[in-house]
C-alpha cells in the first residue's frame, strides 16, 4: 500500500525513470482503481499548492519588525529618533514609505525604523558575528539561546532587517486568506468581524501562558526600555506597576497586535508561576471609573478605561483580577 | 563589498513571505516559526560576503533556517527530553490563531500543520516549490530515499484526514 503510494508521488514529484513512469502509466490505463488515486493524488497536490500559496499573502506582523528593531541589548539600542537605518528600497519602492507603513494607524510598529532612510548600508557585516558565550567555528551553530531578547543584537543589522520587514508589509496586501495562520489578531476574514480586540488579546493569552521559557520578549531587567519602546509604539506613556503587594512578579513584556493596533503586554508572574499580563493599547476617549470582568473561553479579564486607553488585566480563573487591576490603575 | 549589500537585501526582502511560510513548515508554530525566520535573517545577514551571488538565495536561507530549527530542537531535547509540538496541540494552536477554519485552504493547511514532524518541510518542498528529491534532501539534511517515504506518507495521510473531514 505503502509502496503503491511511493510509486505515486515519485511519479508526480517526477522522481521517476521514463521507463517507470511509463510502466505505472501502462498499469494505471488497465486499473481504473490506480487511475483514479494518482488523479486524486494530483488533485491533494493542487489543494497543498493552494494552501500553502495563501500563507505568502499573509503580511507580516508588525511585531516581528518591531522584535528586531526592539530587542537590541541596553547601551547598543537602536534609537528611532536618530536611526541608523541603511537605505531599504530594495525593491525600488519610494524612499519614504513611512506613511504607507503606518496604515493610518499612528504608531504603528516598525515605522520608526524605516524613518530617516538614506543613510548607507555598513560595510562590515560580519561585526559580531561570534554570539557571546560562545566561540562560533562553524556557521551553523546557532546562538546561545533561541529566545530573541536574549541574542547579543548587533543593532545596525537588526534595524536594517526591521525595515526590509516593515517594508515588506508595505507590499504585502491586505485581507489575506490565511493572515490569521501567522498573525492571530490581525484583521480577520468574513465571519470573525464580531471578534473584538479582547478576544485576541485571549488567544495570545492563551498562547503565550503556556511559554514559561519563552515569556517575555524584553525581560523585566530592561524596564526603562520597555517603557519607552511600548510607550512609544502603542501611544500610551506609562510606567510598569510594581505589583508585588499583590503577588505578581514583573517578568517582562511583548508587543503584541490586537484589533490592528499596536498593544503592549507586561507579564506577571505569581508564587505559583501563573502567568497574569496587563494589556494596554490606545483608544479614543475618556476615562470611565468601571472596572469590568469578562470571561473568555478560560481566559479571565478585567478592563478599566483611562484617558485615551484601554487597558484589560489578563489572568486565570480564581485569580483576584479585580483587585489586581485596582492596584495597577493607581500606577500606570 | 562582495557580494553587493544592497542586491543582498532585495534578495532577502524578496525572500521572507517563502522563507517565512518554510520556517512554518517547520516549527508548525506561528509564532515559532517568525522567531526563526528573524534568527534566520540576522544570521543571513551576518554572513552575506559568504554567499554566492551566482546561487540563488532561497535554498541557503532554507538550509540556515533548518540548521537553526535543528540545534533548537536538540537543545530542547536536551533541556526537557521532549521535542517539537506534539502534532495535536500544533492543529489546536493553528485552530486557536484561526478561529474557525471556515476556508477549504484553511482545512487543508491546518490538517498539513497537524502532520507528523518532517513531513510538512517536504511536502512544501517537493511538492509545492517544484524541488528534486536530492534538493529537499540536501536542504533538510536527510537522505533522499526519506524524502521520497515522507512525501508518500505525508500524501496518504492527509488524504485520509481530509477525507474524514468531509465525511
Amino acid at each position: 500500500m505503502v509502496d503503491r503510494m511511493e510509486r505515486i508521488s515519485a511519479y508526480l514529484d517526477g522522481e521517476m525513470s521514463a521507463e517507470d513512469a511509463a510502466r505505472l502509466e501502462a498499469e494505471a490505463a488497465a486499473d481504473p482503481e490506480l487511475a483514479a488515486e494518482i488523479e486524486a493524488a494530483g488533485a491533494l497536490d493542487d489543494e497543498i499548492g493552494l494552501a500553502f500559496d495563501a500563507l505568502l499573502d499573509a503580511p507580516l506582523p508588525p511585531a516581528l519588525a518591531a522584535t528586531v528593531s526592539a530587542t537590541t541589548t541596553p547601551g547598543t539600542r537602536v534609537e528611532p529618533a536618530t536611526p541608523t537605518v541603511p537605505a531599504a528600497t530594495p525593491m525600488g519602492e519610494d524612499p519614504a514609505p513611512a506613511p504607507d507603513v503606518a496604515r493610518a494607524e499612528p504608531g504603528v510598529p516598525g515605522q520608526a525604523a524605516v524613518q530617516g532612510q538614506g543613510d548607507a548600508l555598513p560595510e562590515t557585516p560580519a561585526m559580531g558575528a561570534i554570539p557571546p558565550g560562545g566561540a562560533a567555528p562553524r556557521e551553523e551553530l546557532p546562538p546561545p539561546v533561541f529566545t530573541p531578547a536574549n541574542l547579543d543584537r548587533r543593532p545596525i543589522f537588526s534595524a536594517s532587517i526591521a525595515a526590509v520587514l516593515a517594508l515588506l508589509m508595505v507590499g504585502a496586501g491586505a485581507g489575506a486568506l490565511l493572515t490569521r495562520v501567522f498573525a492571530p489578531g490581525t484583521e480577520l476574514a468574513d465571519g470573525h468581524a464580531t471578534r473584538g480586540w479582547m478576544d485576541e488579546i485571549a488567544d495570545y493569552h492563551r498562547v503565550y501562558a503556556r511559554q514559561v521559557r519563552h515569556l517575555a520578549e524584553v525581560p523585566a531587567s530592561e524596564q526603562d526600555h520597555i517603557e519607552a519602546w511600548l510607550g512609544k509604539e502603542t501611544g500610551v506613556p506609562f510606567s510598569v506597576p510594581d505589583l508585588t503587594a499583590s503577588g505578581f512578579t514583573f517578568q517582562g513584556a511583548r508587543l503584541l497586535v490586537a484589533g490592528g493596533k499596536p498593544v503592549a503586554q507586561l507579564l506577571y508572574t505569581d508564587a505559583g508561576g501563573q502567568v497574569m499580563a496587563l494589556c494596554v493599547l490606545a483608544r479614543e476617549g475618556e476615562a470611565t471609573p468601571e472596572f469590568t470582568p469578562r470571561s473568555f473561553d478560560g481566559v479571565e479579564m478585567v478592563r478599566w478605561l483611562a484617558p485615551g486607553a484601554a487597558w484589560v488585566a489578563v489572568g486565570e480563573p480564581g485569580m483576584d483580577l479585580d483587585a489586581v487591576a485596582r492596584a495597577a490603575a493607581q500606577e500606570v | 563589498m562582495q557580494p553587493d549589500a544592497t542586491d543582498f537585501q532585495a534578495e532577502l526582502l524578496a525572500s521572507l513571505p517563502r522563507l517565512r511560510r518554510f520556517a512554518l513548515s517547520l516549527t508548525r508554530h506561528p509564532s515559532e516559526a517568525d522567531d526563526l525566520v528573524q534568527m534566520t535573517c540576522e544570521r543571513a545577514i551576518t554572513n552575506a560576503p559568504k554567499w554566492n551571488p551566482e546561487q540563488p538565495l532561497l535554498p541557503w536561507l532554507y538550509t540556515m533556517g533548518r540548521n537553526l530549527w535543528t540545534s533548537e530542537m536538540r537543545k530542547r531535547q536536551v533541556r526537557t527530553g521532549e521535542g517539537t509540538v506534539p502534532a495535536e496541540e500544533a492543529a489546536e494552536l493553528v485552530s486557536h490563531a484561526g478561529g474557525e477554519e471556515n476556508t477549504r485552504a484553511g482545512q487543508v493547511m491546518a490538517q498539513i500543520m497537524a502532520l507528523p514532524e518532517g513531513l510538512s518541510s517536504v511536502l512544501l518542498l517537493v511538492s509545492v516549490e517544484g524541488h528534486s528529491y536530492a534538493e529537499a534532501a540536501a536542504i533538510l539534511d536527510i537522505p533522499a530515499g526519506t524524502v521520497m517515504s515522507r512525501m508518500s506518507a505525508a500524501r496518504a495521510r492527509l488524504r485520509a484526514a481530509l477525507a474524514g473531514e468531509a465525511a
